[in-house]
């Protein structure tokens, strides 16, 4: 599933750098009232911004550094008012169908042909409401609003959440903002790799000048990795005694945590240099023929895993979890056949860079910037990356595969990867005005700033994520692409946004009065 | 259910006409439209998902007397009055909130780890401190993090200031009552032509010294706007042939005006300006700008860490937002004790007709409502009680055990309505005669249609009716006999409903879905009344309304109708 969806959300400052007509000074004066100065007279109601992933929603206010609260879809979020009975003693966690289980965590799925829509419009109802009652404390409805979606969200569903909140509060108008871009913007960058390793897809995004160059994703990311983690732990139970193993409780929330808490000490992924060290260390120990409780622990994860009344603990062999791990997500180098839809990461990586232009990708490899809830599995964004660099050392930047292509394959080699070398100039130098001295003292000037250029390795980039993007971009004033009208929404909905955003582009950026009025709305990439 | 056996949940009406709204929306899906149509007239099912937002406990639910309709928490528009602490039971002017990030400004703090309220307490001299926050649940206390404070009081403002270890937080960080002002007025500092001299060196010594230290994500956050801002006036406001304003841009007035001059002066200057508009945003380069890589951030936390430190997804979530507690924390050690998140005390308005359903007493103290129209006023209040024969179900007890029916045995349940209106009101009641779900229990309700009398006054009932009614009235409703009321008295009617419960076949290993045993009942109530003479105020508007325009005559009926989902007892399986 490749698409390539130009999702370009900053038009004004695109304006700015690629405009070569004349200024008027009009448009100077306007950049001068929205200077800092202004800041300090905050408009009376801040505009919220909330992030809305399939697991969860992100609220709070723009400008602020991170969201005042989140709200994950579980069933626990999902029962009717005045049901406790989850904090009763008496309460049973069921041993569910993790598979079956997970749907209940989900506020959609790609595939909608099971998803109410209804009971959609009902869970973020709840949560929304719940965020503005609880933690904003401001009247619901009031300000703006800001949504941060992914950058691929069904119709149906994305009708249907613009819906709810048009209808059920009074927004005026919802501004829309695509996390990838976003993801990019809260990390400094302008260009970069983002690596979204979400619930359902794995989204690999190459974003160039704040716009998606290309998409792809693949079905291998936390879903899958919950579920093979599950049938691990599922089988550690088992070689439990009989009585212990009817007691061990095994559902979603325990695998999640498990995952989470095991990701952050490092179980999940093994050290490449601990793992060998730990290796020889066992080997050394077989051969005294004596077995040490220090490296028993070292080989194995000592869990206290929850019980219908406490916790016991229990061993978790940390080797089948990184085995587990690699194969749920990373995937090896020399994987070779695989359905297009659950390419392993590393794969996916390679093959996205490969699909770049050679300056985009000369661009993106040193700004791999990783998001979404498998970042907190310490070592793993390492871990894709390493796998990945194996896969280009072994194969270099070409498609083609075989047995007799390594005989031939050096010289193309040389070729491919001569491409890959940092082509963007516009980046970081400019060419430096030979006209005249003026141009040329203020280059030398700007040389003196600037610093070599970032060579091309793998490179990751720490980000603050989507939210804090959106509220560090709407901070800025800058003007989204895609804003919703409250009445045109009602009208027309969705179909009433226009189709042939590029034209619209086109006519804003000729257009003298930018800013004011919008004829037409459109929904950019989600269109 | 959690709620003890038996049970009463009410369906806000507002859901089905929203489920109508939205499918009709999608005019591509006619069937639909007939389909909720259909549905609207079906059983309502309680085990639908959907249901367990529209189902709400009755002392939830208000009522709109413009509207006439029952009101749930989703069909209500809220209106904050007051934010208060609801630890302390101070109230915050409206203004402050935000500045306090809504939470309490004071001594406030729940436990990061069990959530519970914190107690300030001193671990040596009992007036002079040190003092530390205490949680008498899970006995957490903040010198587990290494933070102890001087003073007693102004806690909130201590933990502010301290980063977990008891070290001063840098001081870039963006304390919450200075707000957003920190990067504009730095730069505005470093402008002023007064003071060139050594004022301005501490804070850029201080500023040299962070990124020694890692930024955390509000220091980061700040720093990447101040440099996202500069960039943009840089990029947006370049003067071409002036090489020094542009490099260090300022918003002064003179080189703007410099500026707009060498627009109409320069004129040959223009194609060497559009070059120079190539000077775009460039992205952060260095930690003080906000950039960050990974590996830099990876290496300052220690690579091992005991499975039994790190955090749990709930404690992280508690942590949220990230300029007051840490919701990245890896370890327990790097959590914070959170201030006391605010609550508001808010007016309800129903969201048709903008009328006032509920008002708070403005006071924080004070539990009162200036106005409240709760739905409990206008619909029946229902209770329900086993059928005192022998050999039949006792009476429940208060003590939360289950109500356990056996299956295939019927069993009678008392169900009495209790009018709180000042009129008559008939009551009809439908049931679908075996319930919704994968277990059918076949449910009657012997007499479907009654009247209920008025909520008249208490000695009415004593004067009205002879004595000896008392006793005839258990002789005739003792038996159930279809068609007839079981009891009956100055405001109430009980009826009986007989339950056979179907018995659930499983397989041995197969395990029950949660409530999956439980008996519940949907009944669609009807209601119809006649708002008589007695509101006399009410009455005379209806005239005077009845007088501007014929049509819209209030005749004093009013009607509702409502499913009502009740919930019995488990099947023995």
């Amino acid at each position: 599933m490749t698409t390539t969806v130009a999702s370009a959300i900053r038009p004004s400052l695109r304006d700015r750098q690629q405009s070569g007509s004349p200024h008027t000074p009009s448009r100077y004066i306007s950049s001068v009232q929205s200077s800092p100065g202004s800041s300090f007279l905050r408009p009376e109601e801040d505009p919220i911004i909330i992030e809305l992933d399939p697991r969860g929603l992100n609220a709070g206010f723009q400008g602020e550094s991170g969201p005042h609260c989140t709200f994950s879809f579980t069933p626990q979020n999902s029962r009717r008012i005045g049901d406790y009975q989850a904090y009763l003693p008496g309460y049973k966690r069921r041993r569910a169908d993790l598979q079956a289980r997970s749907r209940e965590y989900e506020l959609w799925r790609s595939d909608l042909s099971d998803v109410d829509l209804g009971l959609l419009e009902d869970k973020l109802e709840r949560a929304v409401r719940e965020a503005y009652n609880k933690h904003l404390l401001v009247d619901a409805g009031a300000a703006r609003l800001i949504l941060v979606l992914p950058s691929l969200v069904p119709h149906p569903v994305l009708s249907t959440i613009l819906t709810l909140f048009f209808e059920r509060w009074k927004y005026s108008s919802i501004t829309l903002l695509p996390a990838p871009a976003m993801t990019i913007a809260a990390a400094g960058l302008r260009s970069g790799l983002v690596i979204d390793l979400g619930w359902e897809e794995t989204v690999i995004t190459a974003i160039y000048e704040y716009r998606e160059v290309q998409v792809r994703r693949s079905t291998r990311a936390m879903k899958a990795l919950t579920l093979k983690i599950g049938q691990l732990l599922d089988a550690v139970r088992e070689k439990q005694d009989v009585q212990v193993r009817d007691s061990l409780l095994l559902d979603f929330d325990f695998v999640e945590e498990f995952i989470d808490r095991a990701g952050a000490c490092h179980a999940m992924v093994m050290d490449v240099d601990e793992d060998l060290a730990a290796r020889t260390a066992t080997l050394q120990v077989q051969q005294q023929s004596t077995s040490s409780p220090r490296d028993e622990n070292g080989a194995k994860l000592v869990i206290d895993w929850p019980t219908e009344t406490s916790y016991r603990s229990i061993a978790v062999p940390r080797e089948a979890l990184h085995l587990a791990c690699i194969e749920a997500i990373v995937g090896t180098k020399d994987e070779t056949s695989s359905d297009d839809h659950e390419q392993s990461v590393s794969q996916l990586l390679y093959r996205t860079l490969l699909s770049l232009s050679s300056d985009v990708r000369g661009v993106c490899i040193p700004r791999i910037v990783f998001s979404g809830r498998a970042t907190s599995v310490a070592g793993l964004s390492q871990c894709i990356l390493d796998t990945t660099n194996a896969i280009i050392s072994q194969h270099g930047w070409t498609a083609v595969r075989g047995k007799h292509l390594p005989t031939t394959r050096s010289g193309l080699g040389e070729l491919a990867q001569g491409k890959a070398a940092p082509a963007d100039a516009r980046h970081d130098l400019h060419p430096p005005g030979m006209d005249d001295f003026v141009e040329e003292r203020l280059y030398k000037q700007k040389a003196k700033d600037t610093q070599p250029a970032v060579p091309v390795v793998f490179r990751q980039v720490e980000s603050l994520g989507p939210w804090t993007g959106a509220s560090l971009i709407a901070s800025l004033k800058a003007k989204s692409f895609v804003e919703v009208d409250r009445e045109k929404f009602l009208s027309h909905g969705l179909a009433g946004a226009h189709r042939d955003f590029e034209s619209n582009l086109a006519s804003q950026r000729l257009g003298p009065a930018r800013g004011s009025e919008r004829t037409s709305w459109t929904l950019a990439g989600w269109g | 259910m959690a709620l003890p056996f038996p049970y009463i949940y009410i369906s806000c009406p507002c859901s089905d006409a929203s489920r109508r709204a939205l499918t009709s929306k999608r005019s591509s899906r006619d069937v639909d439209i007939d389909r909720a149509m259909q549905d609207d007239e079906d059983t309502f099912d309680p085990r639908h998902p959907r249901s367990a937002f529209s189902l709400f406990p009755p002392e939830h639910l208000l009522y709109c007397e413009e509207c006439h309709e029952i009101k749930c928490p989703r069909c209500v528009t809220e209106e904050i009055n007051a934010t208060y602490c609801p630890d302390c039971l101070f109230e915050s002017p409206k203004v402050m909130v935000r500045g306090e990030l809504n939470r309490c400004p004071r001594n406030c703090f729940h436990c990061p780890i069990c959530t519970s309220q914190m107690i300030t307490t001193s671990i040596g001299d009992p007036k002079s401190g040190p003092f530390v926050l205490n949680c008498n649940y899970c006995m957490w206390n903040t010198l587990d993090v290494g933070i102890k404070f001087d003073k007693a009081i102004g806690i909130r403002g201590q933990v502010d200031e301290m980063a977990n270890g008891g070290k001063q937080r840098p001081a870039t960080l963006k304390s919450p009552y200075s707000g957003q002002a920190e990067p504009a007025r730095k730069s505005s500092l470093s402008q002023t032509p007064l003071s060139p001299g050594h004022q301005d060196e501490a804070p850029d010594a201080m500023d040299r010294s962070v990124p020694g230290a890692p930024l955390d994500a509000t220091a980061r956050f700040n720093a990447l706007r101040a440099f996202y801002k500069e960039q943009i006036t840089d990029s947006s406001a370049t003067d071409a042939s002036f090489p020094t304003s542009a490099l260090d841009m300022a918003y002064s007035s003179p080189s703007s005006l410099q500026r707009i001059m060498n627009i109409y002066t320069n004129r040959d200057s223009s194609a060497k300006r559009s070059r120079q508009k190539l000077t775009i945003m460039r992205e952060a380069r260095t930690s003080s700008e906000g950039f960050i890589l990974t590996t830099e951030s990876t290496k300052v936390s220690s690579p091992s860490i005991d499975y039994d430190e790190t955090t749990t997804a709930s404690q992280r979530a508690f942590q949220h937002p990230s300029f007051i507690g840490n919701p990245d924390a890896v370890k327990v050690s790097e959590l914070r004790p959170m201030p006391t998140l605010m609550r508001t005390k808010r007016s309800k308005r129903c969201a048709t007709c903008k009328h006032i359903l509920t008002r708070p007493d403005l006071k924080i103290s004070s539990a009162r409502y200036r106005i409240k129209l709760i739905a409990l006023n206008y619909i029946p209040f229902v209770t329900i009680k086993p059928l005192p024969v022998p050999g039949g179900l006792l009476a429940p007890v208060p003590d939360g055990a289950d109500v356990v029916l056996a299956p295939g045995k019927p069993v009678q349940f008392i169900m009495t309505l209790r009018n709180p209106l000042f009129d008559d009101a008939s009551v009809s009641l439908g049931c679908p005669s075996v319930t919704p779900g994968r277990h059918g229990h076949r449910v009657t309700i012997l007499c479907p249609q009654f009247r209920i009398g008025k909520n008249s006054d208490a000695w009415d009932d004593a004067l009205n009716n002879p004595p000896d009614r008392g006793t005839l009235n258990p002789a005739a409703g003792g038996e159930q006999i279809a068609g007839k009321l079981y009891d009956q008295g100055r405001n109430w009617a009980s009826v009986v409903l007989e339950i056979v419960p179907a018995s659930i076949v499983r397989q041995q290993s197969a395990e029950l879905d949660e409530d999956e045993d439980v008996i519940e009942i949907p009944i669609r109530v009807r209601l119809e009344w006649t708002v008589t003479d007695l509101d006399a105020g009410l009455e005379r508007r209806k005239r005077d309304k009845g007088l501007d325009d014929g049509e819209d005559v209030d005749d004093g009926k009013r009607e509702l109708s409502y499913w009502m989902v009740v919930g019995i007892g488990r099947v023995a399986c």
